[in-house]
């Protein structure tokens, strides 16, 4: 009986099989034509040194200029601007002409016309103006009178 | 200038011997590559034997092609490391079979009933009634127990060839053998 089953077995499985003939299939396409291999893994790689290069440049970039600007330049500029901070009260005698301060010219306001008339004069620091504008007339009266 | 000139000699010797070897390891230049011999040489076999897994002609043909894709893509197309490649083709087209017959499986429980995958109605006519049957009740075994047999009475595999296949125990497919053979003869018993 279990040979007869094996002989009717394969028997079916021939016949089935050799339905399938060449003439049945579709137009063959060989692995090579169908999918190319070597240039897609070339290219599936290409990203990784790209990817190395472009972040190496970052890291250049990135710590290249930074590490000289912070190192000179923040320690010289204490140095310098703490000397200067104390001749900074007789700058501003000069400089102060600014009119960026409206406050502070308001209550000087009312000195301004009275005086020269001059707006430097007026804005600068009271409190140092005057021992330089009482020096300066007499030197300029004896000045003007030779001259006259 | 005395010490210079061995060196392109040297070279030029290097790469003769380079060019040598590789011309031998490929072969002619002309010679097509082993993974197109192989193709156009085992491709209607290898059909055949996923139409006794999977019964219909188009599903057959994509899991074959699907297969030798596959082995060109991990071994190139001279198939390096490759020591059997039938062995390789017939593995690859039964396990895609295999997932084939259980994507099937799965999404006839999801669907509404169809028509089953069947051969076709010429093929059918042009079997003999005894092989009808038997194919009819051969499309009623489990996919293993159908690989079983198409390998083992149309591939003419051993049982330790089926093993190494299949990546069973010899005794797994000993006794599959023998349980889809009962439920064969149960059936074309009752017929």
């Amino acid at each position: 009986m279990t040979d007869d089953l094996e002989l009717r077995l394969r028997s079916a499985l021939v016949a089935r099989a050799g339905q399938i003939t060449q003439e049945r299939l579709r137009f063959g396409v060989p692995p090579t034509v169908a999918a190319p291999r070597k240039r897609l893994r070339l290219w599936r790689w290409l990203p990784l040194p790209a990817g190395v290069a472009i972040a190496a440049v970052a890291l250049a970039v990135t710590l290249g200029p930074g590490a000289p600007d912070p190192a000179p330049v923040q320690p010289a500029d204490p140095g310098i601007t703490a000397p200067q901070s104390p001749s900074t009260p007789a700058e501003p005698s000069i400089k102060t002409p600014v009119p960026a301060r409206s406050t502070s010219v308001l209550p000087t306001a009312p000195l301004t016309p009275s005086r020269s008339g001059q707006p430097k004069s007026v804005t600068a620091a009271p409190d140092e103006t005057p021992g330089v504008e009482t020096a300066a007339p007499p030197e300029a009266t004896p000045a003007a009178g030779p001259s006259r | 200038m005395i010490s210079v000139l061995p060196f392109p000699s040297l070279l030029a010797w290097l790469r003769g011997v380079s060019a040598g070897v590789r011309a031998a390891g490929r072969g002619a230049p002309e010679t097509p590559p082993a993974i197109n011999e192989l193709y156009h040489s085992r491709r209607l076999s290898m059909v055949r034997l996923a139409v006794l897994m999977v019964d219909d002609l188009p599903t057959a043909e994509d899991i074959v092609q699907d297969v030798f894709t596959a082995l060109y893509r991990r071994h190139g197309p001279d198939l390096r490391g490759v020591t059997d490649p039938n062995a390789y083709l017939i593995t690859g087209v039964t396990n895609a079979a295999r997932s084939a017959l259980r994507r099937r499986r799965t999404a006839r429980a999801y669907l509404p009933p169809q028509p089953e995958n069947v051969p076709a109605a010429e093929d059918e006519a042009l079997l003999g009634v005894g092989d009808r049957e038997m194919l009819g009740a051969l499309r009623g075994l489990t996919a293993r127990q159908r690989q079983v047999l198409v390998l083992r009475y149309w591939s003419e595999l051993s049982e330790g060839e089926i093993a190494d296949t299949l990546r069973v125990s010899r005794g797994t497919v000993k006794s599959t053998a023998h349980r889809a053979l009962s439920i064969l003869r149960a059936r074309m018993g009752d017929r």
